[in-house]
């Protein structure tokens, strides 16, 4: 579902990703972990369309993202690390725009605003303006906005910071159950522990290049993730 | 080095952008910069310069001309005092960075912010304040104690309009949190001392010889309500060391009184306007599906009108021709053009309301700075499936749609006041088409080029921006080209506008095939 080969991203002298190459398989949860720094963001942010590369390709089901962005992007949903949402909107309006843009059926738009405002305890609040929002409720939203277009891939920038437990909880779970109906998930986190519970394979980049990369279970062996990454940053 | 010198250097550096212009390596970019900086500041000294002595001549006849710098005082004050209330709330009353959480007393935020504020205060002083005594000096034949009590009036006039400025930032920002529609609110509120600045605008030539012939009263008003400005007149005109001291100390006292009065409630204040009125009860509606082109428009709209300071900026062209046109069906007129300093008895009268049109149509270019106002949303456009051309051309029709409306109706009202042919209204209502796609196209290409989208407030963008400064001065400057090649051509009329609709026509081509490569490559770039 997500092919990336030799990506290389440069600012001006300064390599911020190094050649690396992942693939996302449809259904798999892929975790990429780094320290602060290491690319992961730049990484993201070059698949999403935000950040243009020096070399390499991004595929998005078979689709080069150099050749057809807005095909790629209709499959894509993103989930930035700062949820920076148009502030002036309310709730339901920016909501009611992503479904324009994504061009989603009425029915089922409302129908997955109901589902996910309801499941992340939001929905009395979608009349408000966003300006009015906690940085959780924020995240809320973006969230929501990145599920109700029914991606094929969703690429996820520390989705859980700032969310309260029970909302990181069910973020779980609908990210487990997207997986089950064959939608691949790339997402970036510092907690390791959620990590290696949720991802079926990992990526672990330091200073722009990828060190470990594959399954979790033959990355972590019977070692905790943790671990496992702190061994990598100890092998420099 | 002390809390206050640290905050200071770090809110003089973040309020100048100044490691931006420090860290520009691009030369030709940076002498660019220096040349509009420098015509800016000498159209402007120029201007002031002439005003003045256009002031000293007039009222010198009356034996009145002590009355110039006054005048000047005046101005330059409700400047500071005006834009002081933008700033006081975006920047004095802003809470959104984590410096309440420092070990700083409020006092010290306060007093660094008041002397930031200050200090920007300077240089409109020094733009209006310092042409106006030198030429005010030169055509009078004044000697050096002139200068020195000059010199010593300059470095203290900012302070007391920019905290006035603050406290009325403060009531209206108050008042504003305690409103539901606050942002219709805060519109109404800047648009009503608008209307006032443009009634005083149009009419400082009654307002003039009114005040000529109430001079005792202007006299009594001076000694109670503006003791200030008569203590300046006083140390101008007469040298009075006296009233220099009652003015310094004017001036410093309100500061100083400002800061020692607000800063027990200063964080307090800044929680009570932060807070927003948030509704937890939602109940749902009927969801519509629109096209994407619409939902675009649709939402730029919103977001333009919920930003004051972008109404503001961008509507005074509308709402000029706006009132003139009912002006003209009700008073003179010529009143318009007599505004606008227009020769009726030269031109026939449709031929007249073009530069009129055309005058308002680049005076409310929203396009200019409408990429920049995404600022840290811009990430939202960059990954939805929308081609950069729907996200130009919704920007565009959004400028269409403020500025036409208003437009098309206004020249109608004139053309019944004027008693134009309908044919005659077409011609005008079409270029005014013309010139706002020609504008609008023009304000994407120019914000594409200047974008700045790591703003603080949003009167950085809509106000301060190179984009927004540009996307105004030069349709403004190619419009008068257009003007005076009428002259210079003297060619009829018919064939005149006929040349001005294919040379619109052509640039609109030429912006279009400049958007459709450069800038769609420029916006894919841009992040």
């Amino acid at each position: 579902m997500l092919r990336i080969t030799n990506l290389t991203k440069k600012y001006g002298d300064k390599i911020a990703v190094d050649d690396i190459s992942i693939d996302v398989n449809p259904g798999e949860i892929f975790g990429f972990v780094g320290h602060n720094g290491a690319g992961k963001t730049t990484t993201i942010k070059c698949i999403v369309g935000i950040l243009s590369f020096e070399k390499g390709n991004i595929y998005i089901d078979g689709l080069n993202i150099k050749d057809d962005p807005i095909k790629c992007k209709s499959m894509m949903a993103y989930i930035p690390d700062n949820p920076d949402v148009y502030e002036n909107l309310t709730g339901i309006q920016y909501l009611n725009f992503v479904g324009d843009v994504y061009s989603v059926n009425k029915t089922i738009r409302r129908e997955l605003i109901d589902k996910y405002a309801k499941e992340l305890e939001i929905y009395d609040n979608l009349g408000s303006v966003i300006s009015s929002y906690s940085h959780g409720m924020k995240q809320k939203i973006a969230i929501i906005s990145a599920l109700i277009h029914s991606p094929k891939i969703l690429i996820l920038d520390e989705p859980f910071v700032g969310l309260d437990p029970k909302a990181q909880f069910k973020l779980k779970e609908i990210m487990k159950e997207l997986c089950d109906k064959g939608v691949s998930i790339f997402f970036s986190s510092h907690v390791l522990e959620v990590v290696q519970k949720l991802c079926d394979k990992i990526a672990i980049i330091n200073k722009g290049k990828i060190v470990k990369i594959g399954k979790i279970e033959d990355i972590t062996k019977d070692a905790s993730l943790e671990d496992v990454f702190m061994s990598t940053l100890g092998d420099e | 080095m002390s809390k206050l010198l640290l905050l200071l250097k770090v809110d003089l550096v973040r309020t100048l952008s100044l490691n931006k212009i420090k860290g520009s390596k691009n030369v030709f970019k940076n002498i660019g910069m220096v040349i509009v900086f420098l015509f800016l500041i000498s159209s402007l000294f120029t201007s002031v310069g002439m005003y003045t002595y256009m002031g000293v001549n007039f009222l010198v006849k009356y034996g009145l001309e002590k009355y110039v710098l006054p005048l000047v005082y005046f101005v330059c004050s409700f400047s500071i005092f005006y834009s002081t209330i933008y700033r006081a709330k975006s920047y004095l009353f802003n809470s959104e960075d984590n410096i309440f959480a420092m070990p700083i007393k409020p006092s010290t935020i306060l007093t660094s912010r008041i002397i930031v504020l200050t200090l920007i205060s300077y240089i409109v002083t020094t733009i209006i304040f310092v042409p106006a005594f030198i030429t005010y000096g030169v055509t009078l034949k004044l000697g050096i104690t002139y200068y020195l009590l000059a010199f010593l009036s300059y470095l203290f006039m900012p302070l007391l309009p920019t905290i006035l400025g603050c406290i009325f930032g403060y009531i209206i920002g108050f008042l504003t949190s305690k409103v539901k529609s606050k942002k219709i609110f805060e519109t109404i509120l800047t648009y009503l001392a608008v209307l006032l600045i443009m009634y005083v605008s149009f009419n400082i030539q009654s307002l003039a010889l009114k005040f000529v012939n109430n001079v005792e009263l202007v006299n009594k008003i001076l000694s109670s309500i503006g003791f200030v400005i008569n203590s300046f007149m006083e140390v101008i005109s007469n040298g009075s060391i006296k009233d220099l001291f009652i003015y310094i100390i004017a001036n410093v006292a309100s500061a100083w009184l400002f800061v020692v009065i607000f800063k027990n409630s200063y964080v307090k204040i800044v929680q009570n306007l932060k807070v927003e009125n948030a509704k937890s009860n939602y109940v749902e509606k009927e969801h519509t599906q629109k096209s994407i082109l619409t939902t675009l428009i649709l939402k730029e709209l919103k977001m333009y009108f919920s930003i004051p300071i972008y109404i503001l900026n961008t509507s005074f062209g509308v709402v000029l021709i706006f009132f003139a046109s009912i002006a003209t069906m009700f008073y003179d007129k010529d009143v318009l053009f007599k505004m606008m300093e227009i020769d009726v008895g030269m031109m026939p009268m449709y031929l007249l309301l073009i530069p009129v049109v055309a005058f308002s149509i680049a005076m409310s270019n929203t396009a200019a700075c409408s990429i920049s106002i995404e600022g840290k949303n811009f990430w939202i456009l960059k990954t939805m499936p929308i081609k950069v051309k729907d996200i130009f051309l919704s920007k565009i029709v959004v400028n269409m749609l403020i500025v036409l409306p208003v437009m098309i109706l206004s020249i109608i009202l004139f053309g019944i006041s004027f008693e134009l042919t309908i044919l005659q209204m077409l011609i005008v209502i079409l270029l005014a088409v013309f010139s706002n796609i020609t504008c609008s196209m023009f304000g994407i290409i120019i914000n594409l080029k200047y974008p700045r989208l790591d703003f603080v407030s949003y009167t950085q963008v809509v106000k301060q921006s190179l984009s927004s400064f540009l996307g105004i001065m030069v349709p403004l400057v190619f419009f008068f080209g257009l003007g005076a090649l009428y002259m210079a051509l003297k060619i009829s009329i018919d064939v005149y506008v006929l040349l001005v609709f294919a040379l619109l026509l052509f640039i609109i081509m030429i912006q279009y095939t400049i958007l459709k490569k450069w800038g769609t490559k420029i916006f894919n770039e841009m992040n």
